[in-house]
């Protein structure tokens, strides 16, 4: 099968997942106890007021009924409101998904420049100092939870040495690069305003820095196991053997070898980060998804908890497929089929 | 292999690079941004500022700012805002106001008669959130103009209290909004968009962000002699440490919910101040007075002296004042020397001993929002009085939305919950109406289910009256039956923490609406860059 026809069963095969991933997440938020209606109403509302409330949502109708009209909305490019704002869903996500997708490709940027030179390292000195080290600093950086280390590096990084800004994606009195992709940084780089780079980069370098720490450990780690295994191969022994230099070895070879389990765990972490940030994105007031789905979870706000589910979806299955084309690239005996 | 990694340690050098230039450049930003340019840290975002269907703290605050209504509240005053007088009629149906004819609209178009008819009819047509105020009392035509600068109000039945719900009416400008009906009312185009005549118009709107308004320099109604803001930006900050931390390292000028744990820190700092006051915010445990046990007037009587009150200010971490009965006392028309009960151990086994269950040996739930210590806590203080009594006290923690449902009807309701209420005008009705009356059965602030005839009636009697001493007399006999039949355990009025640079200045606190800063009478004086 060619790359062409097996991205292109890839991609049809999307469909069904996010139709079902569409009728669970559907499901749930329906059978869930709670009555979001109430809440949206507002606390004192009459039974009237919210009656109207449910009959302009739709919510009176039987579920199945909910659920077509939903997927109809969708195919249409009406990814619904939000019961509580009423603001257009497939808005907010415009706003809100850039903002998440910059931290986190930055945090997956910054835990794989340094984890995987950490772990290679760890590696090839196997049992030597500098492994112990690393890996004590991995161990230190996987056991603190997110939110404490965001706080501490704010205080510190933001209050006693002043060197970073508090929080917040950009100069608040200055207005950002104008929108092209809605990552401030790369607007930024595309209008060639060097300065709005650099201020949207120091907005995004603790929360990023903050957030990567634990993939950190984790990217840390599983280099250091994929180097482990790789160098432990015969052919290595044989490489070792034939004279060639151990740092031809080293880049060529064994590297080559283990970046399958890196780029598989660099992947499975970006797709965790994405979904976790939410924490880093309150404590620095980083207005992306995760904050938003955190609150419409909260008010059971049902039309943008399934945008947000299904844009999950749609994120995490272009990762998948990326990954596997990348895996055919690294290793051309990879077939697709 | 090796051009990926060198490309991979160019970007990271060039990152490096820019990030090492970058701190000096925001700092000197912020010092451009103009003395009168006050940032205000917001623990809540604006969701909607379409005046017919959102309402929260937050959503107030911008309407405040954007919109002007025929009433306004000024400390804890009720003061004409676009009106210039008014009449009300002896049976408190008719209500006629004459508007001041110098409000203008942004565009320049005069506030007049017929867009607060307009409004009136928008808001009542949509049944938004805002509404309840004139549920049962006011229809989409209850307003007519009777000429360019006179406005009647019709009411279905009377309506004393009415005055008072005209803060939360802000007049839209007709023209604007059928500009941009679309197909359901100008709500799309209202939800981020203003169409008002208050002081302050919108400038950048970054929702889940920033939002940033910008003065109106010959706003009609006028400024503050002392001095005014050019613009004020509402920044999104949902985490207390982070508005501390934005307070402390001046990128902020106000912090609007500090917590009680930040205060000595904010006042270790000469240059800041913290507003410390107790409004009509209160917390109250409701009991459903239709439950298996908690329908016996002396097992409610039993368990509120067995909560030890005076406890409370102690262990919960926000300043607050333990309630005298169902009214904070400084609400306007509070009754005081009630006789609501204290910690009394012996009083309250007196009273089980009086009830069907003399020696206790059952258990009640008692239900509070999930995480939320703050009602919690008192749950485990209630829970340790209790134990004496022999009652079992079981902490049930709930999502609120589930809270809300569980408040649908007598059957679901809990045996005790924990519930903060807020009264929605300055006026006894909307203190006591939807708390107390049985009419108002189904909504959360009605949780006990409470019904006492004599009580309804005296409410609506109250709604009816037009003269003042009469309506407060009424009221006060309400109170009185009301604390007798004891529906809830009144815990406390909590405090009201907002957090200031000195060099903000013109704040007056606002019970009614604590949190809603009235930005359009605060200036700043000699603010640090």
């Amino acid at each position: 099968m060619t790359l062409r026809l097996y991205l292109l069963r890839r991609i049809l095969l999307v469909i069904p997942l996010l139709i079902g991933l569409s009728l669970l997440t559907f499901t749930v938020s329906r059978i869930l106890p709670g009555d979001p209606v109430g809440l949206a109403a507002g606390p004192q509302a009459t039974p009237e007021i919210r009656e109207a409330l449910a009959r302009q949502f739709g919510l009176d109708q039987p579920l199945p009924v909910q659920y077509l009209n939903y997927i109809a909305g969708l195919f249409q490019g009406d990814w619904g409101q939000s019961l509580y704002s009423r603001r257009l869903v497939l808005d907010d996500l415009r706003v809100f998904f850039p903002a998440t997708f910059e931290l986190t490709i930055a945090a997956v940027f910054i835990a794989t420049v340094l984890g995987v030179p950490a772990g290679f390292m760890s590696a090839v000195y196997r049992d030597k100092l500098p492994d112990q080290v690393v890996r004590v600093i991995a161990l230190f950086f996987v056991s603190f939870p997110a939110f404490w280390l965001a706080m501490i590096f704010q205080s510190i990084l933001g209050v006693t040495l002043d060197w970073f800004p508090i929080g917040k994606r950009f100069d608040v009195l200055l207005a950002p690069p104008a929108t092209i992709t809605g990552m401030f940084t790369v607007d930024a780089l595309l209008h060639l305003d060097f300065q709005a780079f650099g201020i949207a980069l120091s907005h995004l370098a603790t929360p990023a820095l903050v957030l990567s720490f634990g993939s950190l450990a984790s990217v840390t780690r599983i280099t250091r196991t994929a180097v482990l295994d790789a160098l432990d191969r015969d052919s290595v022994r044989m490489e070792r053997a034939l004279g060639i230099p151990y740092r031809v070895i080293l880049s060529k070879y064994v590297l080559r070898n283990a970046l399958i389990a890196i780029l598989t765990i660099v992947a499975l972490e970006f797709g965790w980060l994405l979904a976790g940030a939410v924490l880093v994105e309150t404590i620095f007031d980083f207005p992306g998804l995760g904050l938003y789905a955190v609150e419409s979870s909260l008010r059971l706000d049902f039309e943008p908890i399934m945008g947000i589910t299904i844009l999950y979806g749609i994120v995490f299955s272009l990762i998948n497929i990326a990954i596997d084309i990348a895996y055919g690239i690294i290793d051309p005996r990879i077939r697709y089929g | 292999m090796r051009k990926v990694l060198h490309a991979l340690l160019m970007f990271a050098v060039f990152a490096a690079l820019a990030l090492s230039f970058t701190p000096g450049s925001v700092r000197l930003a912020w010092a451009q941004g103009g003395e009168n340019i006050l940032l205000y840290g917001g623990n809540q975002d604006i969701d909607n500022i379409d005046p017919a269907t959102g309402e929260n703290y937050s959503i107030n605050a911008a309407l405040l700012s954007l919109y002007d209504a025929l009433f306004i509240v000024r400390g804890e005053n009720l003061e004409p805002n676009l009106v210039d007088t008014w009449e009300v009629s002896d049976d408190a149906t008719v209500f006629t106001f004459n508007l001041k004819q110098n409000a203008r609209f942004h565009d320049g178009s005069p506030v007049n008669a017929a867009a607060v008819v307009y409004s009136f009819n928008r808001l009542m047509t949509l049944e938004g959130p805002p509404t309840y105020r004139w549920a049962g009392i006011a229809g989409p035509d209850s307003a007519v103009a009777l000429d360019e600068w006179t406005v009647q109000f019709t009411l279905t039945q009377p309506f004393a209290p009415f005055l008072g719900t005209l803060t939360q009416m802000y007049v839209v400008n007709p023209a604007i909004v059928e500009a941009n009906r679309g197909e359901d009312f100008g709500q799309t185009y209202l939800r981020t968009n203003s169409a008002g005549s208050g002081p302050f118009t919108q400038g950048r709107w970054e929702i889940g962000n920033l939002y940033e308004f910008v003065a109106v320099p010959d706003y009609w109604g006028g400024w503050p002699e002392e001095g005014r803001l050019d613009g004020y930006l509402w920044l999104i900050q949902r985490d207390s440490q982070t508005q501390l931390n934005s307070l402390l390292a001046r990128e902020t000028h106000v912090a609007d919910t500090p917590s009680g744990e930040d205060i000595a820190r904010i006042q270790e700092d000469a240059g800041l101040n913290v507003q410390q006051n107790f409004g009509y915010f209160i917390n109250t445990l409701k009991f459903n007075t239709q439950g298996e046990y908690t329908s016996d007037i002396n097992v409610r009587r039993a368990v509120a002296y067995a909560m030890n009150y005076d406890a409370l200010p102690e262990v919960l971490d926000i300043p607050v004042e333990v309630m005298p009965g169902p009214t904070p006392l400084n609400f306007p028309g509070a009754v005081s020397g009630l006789d609501v009960p204290t910690f009394d151990l012996d009083r309250a086994r007196e009273y089980l001993a009086q009830s069907a269950w003399p020696e206790g040996g059952f258990t009640l739930d008692y239900v509070y929002v999930a995480e939320f210590t703050r009602e919690e806590i008192p749950g485990l203080v209630l829970l340790e009085g209790l134990a004496e009594l022999n009652i079992t006290l079981n902490m049930v923690p709930m999502l609120w939305p589930d809270m809300v449902a569980s408040c649908g009807s007598p059957e679901t309701g809990p045996d005790l919950i924990n519930i903060y209420t807020q009264p929605a005008y300055l006026d006894m009705d909307a203190h006591l109406y939807n708390q107390y009356h049985s009419g108002q059965w189904g909504s959360f602030t009605s949780c006990s289910f409470y019904s006492n005839p004599e009580v309804d009636k005296l409410l609506d009697d109250a709604r009816v009256e037009g003269d003042a001493a009469a309506r407060t007399e009424l009221y006060n006999q309400a109170q009185t039956l009301i604390a007798a039949d004891q529906p809830s355990v009144w815990m406390y009025a909590e405090s009201s923490l907002m957090a200031f640079n000195n060099c903000v200045k013109g704040f007056e606190y606002r019970p009614l609406e604590s949190l809603s800063l009235l930005f359009r009478d605060i200036w700043m004086q000699d603010c640090p860059a």
